[in-house]
């Protein structure tokens, strides 16, 4: 026993040393580590994005292999999302991260910023030419498309009162606004101008002032702030903003030039009388605070004051800001109500395909019980959530539009309408199975007897069949009804603001992912209890005694 | 019309690695879950009170929970790596929380039809073997599980499709499977036209490979009657 014990440690240490490093935090463990990895956009041109190929290419990505150079060893490059970064470098999976990530107080809880920044942009909104647009209080009440994770997504909607349609993927975001389902694309500003060239765009424009430039920071871990990395990583935007490297490759990526980087090349060009450049380190290691314009104070006074509640929180490490933070509480209750909406649309839209497709499969004409059985079979054996996907993008973006309140034409369905839709028709697939089963367990005798009492087949179908086979399939029937109340966190992936989604926005933000997390498991957890222990009270209220 | 099905030929490759990838995690998660499964739905018929009440309290918490919620909240929460001391450490790639956050629900299934088909299983069995006289570890290993588990095999089969439908999920977390292959085909082409034809494609791929299932249990009944 021992022998074997011995001979399955040793080959998992062996496997375990044969497996990669772990992160490494300073210049020392990155050259023994061998290689860099640096976490960058995939879905971001031309900052980040993939080739035709699949391939990562764009301006960060020349920056990164730039990094990696000045280290000496071999970049690995990691497509990360807005969602994920902060955590990604966190967590030790990337060790540096050049993601377009704006740079933030609240950010700078979760990673360490480094400054000089390498670039810095504004908010704009990208929107129709049809609608005059000339000021950002026009928008109130607006429904806007929004990447999920982009900094200015949250103070920008509080200002101006926007609703905000998020989407995890650009492209997603700017399909919705080509749909018409939104009014505008709320984004930066550099990246709408590159858009704005190329044809499809032909009809948009970005009417509205500039909101907000802040400056974009490459990030580290908060143990490699202070170390050899950070000062190297700070000289290298030091030198690309003295050599005109920055401004080469917005030239090179086809991005408009912007003032923030001209500014930048003339300060750190510009030299002392004694002609030492301007932008040195001074005796405390830092930069001057006139060569980072778009710099962060850290000593930001706090924009809310902590009440106790959330003092009392935050002193035993929780952080639950649905509590005492109204927007984030707002937002989760939303969540709440739109998962049982959801839900019970679902439920209601299911039951009724059950029903109709169950007495279709009963018919006689041989055709039609085809198409009803290849409609089932085909939605039981496919993924509901790829099916969401080609009825939200695929069969929305086909449908006319028509005129909404404020003038503009949107699509004739929602985010919400589909998602109903989608899931109701997959569970509806199931539900008729159950239903069909359900009634062919009702045994001849009862037909038979309805006929004799002068029932029409309707009649008997719907007053006496029905109820019996109701009765005979209730348990597999409120299986598959509590499968859809777990279902609906799938609405997520077309930006519904239910439950899961919400959670979703709330955490990356608040850096509180544990808490926010357990939350969620928590209140699915009880929701779906709950509806159990209602089809329970219901089944036993149906039951016939002694019946089979 | 050409030009369509020539694109998505382009990208079949990509898209068939990614639903073995699929394949690969639902493999996992039904072998992770039946293991840990078969463990929760024995501990329910302990002799010990508080492991069979900590059993069927595990039980219902996986099943009355989304699996889609449990995949976000362990890819989220697991570490991107398990140190192991001495600067070793195991990585754990986001394939491998798929894996563990997809054997929630199988465990929980699992649990439930254990359960049942051993106490499906005539008392006379448990009388007889403790009569003979057999250990309780004995009696489940030699007497009790045989029986039983050629029961469960049906189920287990037709489960194993739908955890092949939900591994599709994944792509909701940043794992590299089909959907979200085909989500990067889309980045990559940029063309609305395709969006159609490029999910009926992925529908495709989980109906030809899960709909075969549909049928096991029909055709174990029929194996077992002849």
């Amino acid at each position: 026993m021992s022998d074997r014990l011995r001979r399955w440690g040793l080959i998992a240490l062996l496997l375990a040393a044969a497996l990669p490093a772990q992160a490494a935090d300073d210049l020392a463990a990155l050259r023994d580590k061998g290689k860099v990895v640096v976490g960058v956009k995939a879905d971001y041109p031309p900052w980040g994005f993939r080739d035709g190929q699949g391939r990562l290419i764009g301006m960060e990505i020349d920056l990164a292999r730039d990094l990696a150079q000045r280290i000496g060893v071999p970049v690995e490059l990691v497509a990360v999302q807005s969602a994920n970064r902060l955590e990604a470098l966190r967590q030790g999976q990337i060790d540096i991260m050049i993601a377009t990530a704006g740079d933030s107080a609240s950010r700078r809880r979760i990673v360490g910023m480094v400054e000089p920044h390498y670039y810095a942009s504004g908010v704009n909104l990208m929107a129709s030419r049809e609608l005059q647009l000339t000021r950002w209080e026009q928008m109130e009440n607006a429904t806007v498309c929004a990447k999920q994770g982009a900094y200015f997504n949250k103070p920008v909607a509080r200002r101006y009162d926007l609703d905000l349609r998020i989407f995890k993927e650009t492209q997603s975001a700017k399909f919705a606004l080509q749909d018409r389902r939104c009014i505008g694309f709320l984004f930066d500003d550099s990246a709408i101008a590159a858009d704005l060239l190329s044809p499809e765009w032909q009809g948009y424009t970005m009417p509205l002032p500039t909101l907000d430039e802040t400056g974009w920071a490459i990030g580290l871990r908060h143990a490699s702030m202070g170390t050899d990395l950070e000062r190297l990583v700070s000289d290298a935007v030091a030198d690309w903003h003295r050599s005109g490297y920055l401004v080469e490759l917005e030239a090179k990526w086809g991005i408009k030039q912007t003032a923030f980087l001209a500014t930048m090349t003339r300060l750190w060009n510009q030299r002392e009388a004694g002609g030492d450049f301007l932008c040195r380190r001074g005796a405390d290691g830092q930069y001057p605070a006139d060569c980072r314009p778009t710099r962060i104070d850290t000593q930001q006074v706090a924009v809310r004051q902590p009440g106790a509640l959330e003092r009392w929180l935050k002193s035993a490490g929780m952080n639950l800001t649905i509590l005492y933070d109204p927007y984030d509480r707002e937002q989760f209750l939303r969540g709440l109500g739109n998962t049982i909406l959801l839900a019970l649309g679902c439920i209601l839209l299911s039951v009724t395909i059950g029903i109709i497709g169950a007495w279709l499969l009963g018919l006689r004409f041989a055709p039609v019980r085809w198409i009803a059985t290849a409609y089932v079979e085909f939605f039981r054996y496919t993924p509901p959530l790829v099916q969401l996907y080609f009825f939200f993008f695929g069969i929305g973006a086909m449908l006319p539009l028509v005129q909404a309140s404020n003038g503009m034409e949107t699509p004739l369905l929602g985010g919400f309408t589909w998602a109903v839709i989608a899931l109701g028709v997959y569970a509806g697939a199931s539900n008729t199975v159950i239903f069909r089963t359900g009634i062919d367990a009702v045994s001849q005798d009862v037909h038979d007897s309805a006929a004799a009492l002068g029932y029409s087949p309707l009649k008997a179908y719907v007053l006496i069949i029905l109820p019996l086979a109701l009765r005979n399939c209730l348990a597999a029937l409120n299986a598959n009804l509590v499968n859809i109340v777990k279902a609906t966190g799938l609405a997520s992936a077309i930006a519904v603001p239910e439950l899961l989604y919400v959670t979703n926005q709330i955490w990356p933000e608040e850096g509180n992912t544990v808490e926010m997390m357990n939350v969620l498991l928590v209140t699915f957890f009880l929701l779906v209890s709950v509806l159990v222990y209602l089809m329970h009270r219901l089944e036993r209220r149906l039951r016939i005694p002694g019946a089979a | 019309m050409s030009a369509t099905l020539a694109t998505l030929w382009y990208w079949t490759p990509a898209l068939a690695l990614g639903f073995l990838m699929n394949i690969v995690i639902s493999l996992g998660a039904m072998g992770l879950g039946t293991a840990v499964g078969m463990g929760v739905g024995l501990g329910r018929i302990s002799t010990r009170p508080w492991v069979r009440k900590a059993c069927w309290g595990a039980t219902q918490f996986l099943r009355n929970t989304p699996s889609l919620v449990l995949l976000f909240y362990l890819a989220y929460l697991l570490p991107y790596e398990i140190p192991l001391g001495g600067g070793y450490t195991i990585p754990l790639p986001g394939w491998v929380k798929a894996v563990v956050g997809l054997s929630m629900p199988v465990i929980g299934f699992m649990s439930d039809n254990v359960y049942g088909a051993v106490r499906n299983i005539h008392s006379d069995q448990w009388d007889a073997a403790e009569a003979l006289p057999l250990t309780r570890y004995q009696t489940l290993t030699s007497v009790i599980l045989p029986q039983a588990t050629p029961m469960l095999l049906p189920p287990w089969m037709s489960y194993f499709a739908v955890i092949v439908m939900a591994s599709s999920t994944a792509s909701m977390v940043g794992v590299k499977e089909i959907l979200s292959s085909a989500t990067i085909a889309m980045e990559s082409i940029t063309d609305p036209g395709l969006v159609i034809p490029m999910y009926f494609y992925v529908l495709c791929w989980f109906f030809l490979f899960c709909y075969p299932f549909s049928h096991i249990t029909r055709w174990f009944e029929r194996r077992k009657w002849q």
